[in-house]
């Protein structure tokens, strides 16, 4: 019996190389294999972080008052599609010189990007990386997120045009410099700062625009009445959870991606202890701002928790691979803890972040960072630290000087009246639901 | 006394004619406007014990205000904020005069949790009612 279904096995391996003897064997070369399946995989998790755009889009349309729905919405995919094509245009050679440096480790390389021939014809391909193709895409959809960051923290208040300019100028310039110190193996991974995928480069980045643009914009009229906090809560918590939920699913993208490679087995099972590790930390993120909010205000406050969640997400990116699952867990849980906290204090000092990004991205990140050292030996406490301000610093100086620059041409923030009416009705003349206003 | 429908015609004739001298004749007429405040979760209690009571119509319109319950304060991210208008329910129930009491008897049992903020019934004169239907008036109007 054994042996009969041995050969009856041979032979069906055997027909294929019998029936077509005389074509050409197309099974991919074992090196061309690792290329393959990287290459997918940066299209797999470039999509699931393009998605993220719908999360960020989502939220704060959820946490945004009825009468600014729709401009937040124009803001997130009108920002979205400035990225793409400035990141196209500057940003990802400035961000990826390769050997081009126009100042070694400091300043990238100025051109457009550019991709393989139609079918990699004619080229020596280096095929032990991915295609280039599908390299670009995946590290566009990053340079998005960073700038769908800062239009939460700004909104209800700052006008659609110079915060569109802002946007160009975060994703084609600000964004890309920063990033090619770390990954682009400037002068930050030279020294061996540790981030994997970009609790800093990405998420304190885009926190430290919104930081720096919250500030100089200032609150939204009547926020802060007689030294309390007015809340203005938001429009549609249902849209803020959906959004929640796609970011969450977002970051397998995010981080499983930023491993880089998947062409060994090894580089397979990283992606998967990932995704895992990243998961959990959310969770721990979400139950910790659950638990906390119940504890300390009686009730628990779900948009803590939805931002507990993210924070959980943002304080894993910068090593998603070397914690346990339970320190997985604790790593997002302290990130959940941060953004209870840090919510009612960005408040005492009448910084106005209207979804909460500031915490988020920013604390959290911060905390992510400096975490790298609680389970990967390689990294060192100060070059995180250093590596944190160096480009805190960078950040909130280019970012204060387009805003304040951007003020003084052009005004940022809408009329009184516009703001009190609101933006759908006074910038776009259209609403989110006209069968719920009062005009 | 006897039923209406058995008396002779000219006797019910007669009987109306009285009746309409009679209404002519007061300044107001025997309906009612009971305007109940109640807790909106005791909406469909209140509504069933009415209807058990004959009550054969009521508006409901949901409606904020404060009255010895005050606001209270809640927390939104971090911050405390006073409500200062209560969601409830305000009834609207117009009922012949021979009813109210039965009519607010029912409300306050059933609306009662014996916690602040149950709310207030009040009585008014109505000065008229017709039914759109038809034209009757008054009582013939409930």
């Amino acid at each position: 019996m054994r042996l009969t279904t041995l050969s009856l096995a041979a032979l069906v391996a055997a027909l294929p190389s019998l029936g077509f003897a005389q074509e050409v064997d197309e099974t991919p070369l074992n090196a061309d294999i690792g290329f393959i399946f990287t290459t997918f995989m940066f299209l797999v998790t470039g999509f699931l972080v393009f998605w993220m755009a719908a999360g960020f889009a989502m939220l704060e349309a959820g946490l945004v008052r009825g009468k600014n729905v729709t401009m937040q919405l124009m803001k997130n995919v009108a920002l979205f599609s400035l990225a793409s094509i400035f990141y196209y245009l500057i940003g990802y050679n400035l961000m990826y010189p390769g050997d081009g440096w126009s100042i070694d480790g400091i300043l990238g390389a100025f051109s457009p990007a550019s991709l393989e021939p139609v079918g990699l014809a004619d080229t020596e391909a280096d095929l032990t990386y991915a295609s280039v193709g599908s390299d670009f895409f995946f590290q566009l959809m990053f340079c998005a997120a960073t700038a769908s960051i800062v239009s939460g923290a700004m909104a209800e208040r700052v006008k659609l045009w110079p915060f569109l300019i802002f946007t160009v100028l975060l994703t084609s310039v600000i964004y890309p410099i920063q990033a090619s110190w770390k990954w682009g193996g400037g002068f930050l991974n030279e020294m061996g700062f540790l981030d994997f995928a970009g609790s800093t480069v990405v998420h304190s980045v885009g926190g430290w625009a919104a930081l720096t643009g919250a500030i100089i914009l200032g609150p939204r009229i009547g926020k802060y009445k007689d030294g309390r906090t007015v809340p203005m809560p938001g429009s549609n918590l249902t849209l803020a959870t959906l959004g929640t939920f796609i970011l969450w699913m977002g970051w397998f993208g995010f981080n499983g991606g930023s491993q880089l490679y998947m062409d060994t087995a090894g580089n397979v099972a990283d992606i998967s202890r990932i995704f895992s590790n990243t998961n959990l930390a959310a969770a721990g993120g979400a139950l910790a701002a659950l638990i906390l909010t119940q504890v300390l205000y009686k009730k628990p406050d779900l948009t803590m928790v939805l931002n507990g969640a993210l924070a959980g997400l943002v304080s894993i990116t910068a090593e998603p691979l070397t914690p346990s699952l339970g320190a997985s867990v604790l790593i997002g849980a302290i990130g959940g803890v941060i953004v209870v906290f840090a919510v009612p204090m960005l408040d005492r000092f009448k910084i106005d972040d209207v979804v909460g990004a500031i915490p988020v991205h920013l604390l959290a990140g911060i905390w992510g960072t400096l975490a790298v050292c609680l389970t990967n030996s390689d990294a060192s406490f100060l070059t995180q630290l250093i590596s944190i301000i160096v480009v805190g610093a960078f950040v909130v100086v280019a970012s204060a000087v387009v805003w304040l620059v951007l003020k003084g041409l052009m005004g940022l923030r809408v009329s009184e009246e516009a703001e009190i009416t609101g933006l759908d009705m006074t910038e776009l003349g259209m609403e989110a639901y006209p069968e719920f206003s009062n005009g | 006394m006897p039923k209406f429908s058995s008396l002779s015609l000219e006797a019910r004739m007669c009987g109306i004619a009285m009746l309409l001298l009679q209404t002519r004749g007061q300044k107001g007429n025997n309906v009612k406007l009971i305007i109940a405040t109640i807790k909106p979760f005791k909406l469909e209690d209140v509504r069933a014990a009415l209807t058990e009571a004959g009550v054969r119509g009521m508006m409901v319109s949901e409606i904020k205000g404060f009255g010895a319950q005050s606001g209270h304060t809640e927390i939104y991210r971090g911050a405390e904020y006073t409500v200062n208008f209560v969601p409830k329910i305000k009834l609207e129930i117009v009922v012949a005069a021979a009813m109210v009491d039965q009519v607010i008897e029912t409300i306050q049992k059933t609306a009662n949790t014996g916690k602040i903020g149950d709310g207030k019934i009040f009585v008014l004169d109505v000065a008229q009612a017709m039914r759109v239907r038809t034209g009757e008036m008054n009582e013939d109007a409930l």
